[in-house]
């Protein structure tokens, strides 16, 4: 009896000592030879797992020439690789093994992700390790994988939003655009070139500048033996130099305006802010500056949407390494801009005064992220692409201590962030609107 | 080992004890469902309305969007500020499905605020206050929301093939609502609908908890036992009324980069035996299709076949590109080539585990969980029936599914927007 009471007290000892949790859920991460972080996640509601690459790439690695190609490249990764050569032979692998997939790219991250019976994941691992590792770039392929882009260009340039948001980065990253540009330039996707996607591989497809994110119905020692055997293989590269030169920053406050066939006006107003680095305290004071000015019990809500005088609006801090902001987007109804402005201004204005901030509402605000962040990893997916990004943008640590961070930011913190970024910081303005309201309330931009 | 085994034994007993949905039936139109799920930290509820466009004429589209609406936002005793501040204290994601044959409400909060969050939307169905002063804000904002609706390509070519598809069917009701009908809609149109389908629409509240059932029934069957009506049957909603053959009608927009495809064509209800066969068919048909047109050809980034799941129901086929003359030859050349050749039987193989990883991943979300117990079981009176959806994938043989699916490959509705 005394024996096998020794024998359940040491292996409960030895889980909590070498067991880590996540989010809650059991969590390993291990680093290959070669560089590949592998981070593994066990959540055992449904027996799938989501095997994900993130890759530190996206429209932040861009120059003027290759301005898309991050994005083409992401498109090139679901064509034929030594292994399954054909598209035909990639496209049947991916049905026999039931997977769910997708890719997406973005200002500081590109990621893959496959979603499949957690009972295929060493063939899963196997495929995924093809597909990264050795694509063929076929030029017949990537021939008609331009056309795709280029019609999915010309989709996201039929929605008056999608132009209203492209502007708006082109005029706050004015001089340096081409590294907020994910989509790209027309120009740049048709003339693409083998050469060019093997340029982008050989820089940034390598293992020291990729993490391999497992999270789902898992067992540990098991995915680890087949992530060994089919990734060490990778070879690593010459690591990654980060190095560009900063966006600059507004030297004045901006305006843009676009009139288009639109049922409602859509006004963004935006503040560069700190750059997210993990040490600075100020990225996560916006943060929650945000989560707060977001609560429906929020005076701004109040003041807004309760007062029927906007539909409803969005503010958010973008935590980007390359150029960040602190943004307003609001939608109304044309013919109430001034006062929402005249509202929205007055709130800035005291935004940097103690008195705004009611502590029991500010303390909530914190409550209320975590919540959300928990509510959003309720899905393993969910849980391996927001994993995947912190370890692209924000890196694993800070994701891990992110609620901690955010419970000790103060209101003088957030006043201090407030003063620096947006009471003494220029700004950009951009008007999404029909032309009625062009002509009655904003005619005065012309030319702006 | 004798004792492992009985503590094994004991254990999945406990947990398939624990996975149980309870069932109660609380007056003659309302019924229960429960699903207590211990590990989890979050509740949600959904609660269903049968009938959807059926319960209203045309003039009165939108009517169960904007109730929904006005009970998220507010009720005679909880003014709109005081609901502001509780979604907030509870942390509440609401979420609504206002469809052709149903309307649900999804609210998901804290195991901990379960009763308080339920007994708050219970009263503001009890009681709710759609007094003009709060109801014309949302009908101001749901009217700009059905003219944004036009910005987006995609959307507008939704609306234009519903327009001409449902034309003379029960279906032109459309539940988003129309400007025109939602404009006209008045405080007491709200009160009178909610009062009418309360009363003699079956309604079916379905909960996924970390809360266990034993604590709340009680609490469920007294805060929504004033829905105590008469349960009074749907009749079967009539088919389509189109032509025979196919047509294509064009729509000018103007202003886009692209050319946006969409047609649509009748297909076997949900509830009807044929149905499966049918959307796996569609299912593969979409594979080939997509592989067709972006793959080899390159024609386009967007292409898709499927099968809707209404009552009286639709299949589809979508696609943005320049060159619309060849999707719809190409599209027609992968018709021919099922009659010609069939579906293969590996074919269907792998759709049935695609089929299942998509259901895999939908249930892992609470509200999702919540959802899906209440529609199978409204819908099709077994709230299980996703499950043995997939288990039913294997006993499907690819003639049956070649022979299905070629009934219903005609009459084809497009609508060209340019």
């Amino acid at each position: 009896m005394k024996k096998s009471f020794y024998l359940v007290i040491t292996i409960f000892l030895s889980f909590l000592i070498f067991s880590e949790t996540l989010y809650k859920r059991d969590y390993k991460s291990i680093k290959l030879d070669n560089g590949l972080e592998v981070l593994m996640v066990k959540t055992r509601t449904q027996p799938i797992v989501t095997i994900e690459i993130a890759v530190k790439n996206g429209s932040y690695t861009q120059t003027p020439e290759n301005c898309g190609l991050s994005h083409l490249y992401e498109h090139m990764f679901f064509k034929g690789n030594v292994k399954w050569k054909s598209q035909e032979e990639y496209n049947k692998r991916i049905r026999e093994l039931g997977i769910i997939y997708n890719g997406m790219t973005s200002n500081e991250s590109v990621r893959y992700y496959f979603t499949l019976p957690s009972k295929n994941i060493d063939e899963g691992l196997e495929f995924m390790s093809y597909a990264i590792m050795d694509p063929l770039f076929d030029s017949v392929e990537l021939e008609k994988e331009r056309n795709v882009v280029l019609n999915e260009f010309d989709r996201d340039f039929s929605v008056p939003f999608y132009k209203f948001y492209q502007t708006a980065d082109s005029v706050m990253y004015e001089k340096y655009f081409y590294r907020k540009n994910t989509i790209g330039f027309k120009n740049v996707i048709a003339n693409a070139t083998r050469e060019q996607m093997y340029e982008i591989k050989n820089k940034y497809y390598i293992p020291n500048n990729c993490a391999l994110v497992i999270v789902g119905d898992i067992d540990f020692d098991k995915t680890e033996k087949s992530v060994k055997k089919y990734f060490e293989r990778w070879e690593k590269g010459k690591d990654v130099q980060f190095d560009f030169p900063s966006h600059p920053l507004l030297e004045k406050n901006k305006k843009f305006i676009i009139v288009d066939k639109v049922a409602t006006t859509k006004y963004l107003l935006s503040f560069r802010a700190p750059n997210f680095d993990g040490n600075s305290n100020e990225p996560y004071a916006l943060d929650l500056l945000s989560d707060y000015l977001s609560l429906t019990s929020s005076k701004l809500y109040k003041d807004l949407v309760e007062s029927g005088l906007v539909y409803n609006y969005y503010v958010g801090y973008s935590g980007l390494k390359d150029g960040s902001e602190f943004s307003f987007y609001l939608d109304l109804r044309g013919e109430n801009i001034d006062t929402v402005k005249k509202i929205l201004f007055e709130h800035i204005k005291k935004l940097n005064t103690p008195d705004y901030y009611d502590s029991n509402l500010l303390q909530h605000s914190k409550e209320y992220g975590e919540v959300n962040t928990f509510r959003r990893l309720e899905s393993s997916l969910s849980f391996a692409l927001t994993l995947g990004y912190w370890w692209c943008v924000g890196g694993v640590e800070n994701f891990k201590n992110y609620n901690e961070r955010i419970k000790n930011i103060s209101k003088e913190d957030i006043i201090s962030a407030v003063s620096k970024y947006i009471s003494n910081g220029y700004y950009m303005e951009g008007f999404l609107t029909d032309s009625t309201t062009y002509k009655e309330k904003l005619s005065f931009l012309k030319g702006e | 080992m004798k004792k492992i085994f009985f503590v094994f034994f004991i254990i999945m007993i406990f947990i398939f004890s624990f996975s149980e949905v309870y069932r109660e039936r609380i007056s003659k139109n309302l019924e229960l469902l429960y699903k207590y799920v211990p590990e989890n930290d979050i509740s949600s509820v959904s609660i269903f309305i049968e009938g959807g466009s059926a319960n209203y004429g045309y003039e009165k589209s939108g009517i169960e969007n904007i109730i929904f609406r006005m009970i998220e936002k507010c009720g005679k005793n909880y003014s709109e500020t005081e609901m502001n501040e509780l979604m907030d204290k509870y942390f509440v994601n609401v979420s609504y499905d206002n469809s052709y044959d149903y309307s649900s409400f999804t609210f998901s909060t804290l195991n901990k605020y379960l009763f308080d969050v339920t007994k708050i939307f219970a009263d503001n169905l009890k009681e709710p206050d759609f007094s003009e002063t709060v109801l014309e804000k949302e009908r101001n904002r749901m009217i700009d929301e059905i003219k944004s609706k036009e910005e987006d390509p995609d959307e507008l070519l939704y609306l234009k093939l519903n327009e001409y598809f449902f034309k003379n069917h029960p279906y032109i009701s459309n539940p988003e609502g129309y400007v025109e009908t939602v404009q006209n809609l008045k405080e007491q149109d709200l009160y009178n609908h909610l009062k009418k389908i309360l009363s003699n629409r079956r309604v079916v509240i379905s909960v996924v908890s970390g809360v266990p059932f034993k604590d709340s029934e009680e609490f469920f069957k007294r805060e929504f036992g004033f829905i105590n009506g008469k349960f009074e049957k749907i009749k079967g909603v009539k088919e389509f009324d189109l032509c025979k053959g196919d047509t294509i009608l064009k729509y000018e927009k103007g202003g886009l980069q692209t050319k946006y495809l969409g047609c649509k064509f009748k297909i076997p209800s949900v509830k009807d035996k044929e149905y499966l066969p049918v959307r796996v068919g569609l299912s593969i048909l979409s594979k080939r299709v997509y592989e067709t047109l972006r793959t080899k050809h390159g024609l386009t980034y967007a292409a898709y076949v499927g099968a809707s799941n209404k009552l009286v129901n639709y299949g589809v086929f979508y696609v943005s590109t320049l060159y619309p003359d060849s999707a719809i030859k190409l599209y027609r050349d992968e018709i021919e080539k099922v009659r010609k050749e069939g579906i293969k039987q590996e074919e269907i193989d792998d759709m049935k585990n695609i089929y299942q990883t998509s259901f895999f991943l939908d249930n892992e979300r609470t509200s999702n969980r919540s959802f899906a117990l209440g529609y199978n079981y409204l819908i099709f009176g077994d709230y299980d029936y996703d499950m043995k959806f997939i288990k039913e994938l294997d006993n499907l043989k690819s003639d049956k599914v070649t022979k299905t699916l070629l009934k219903y490959l005609k009459d084809f509705k497009f609508i060209l927007l340019e």
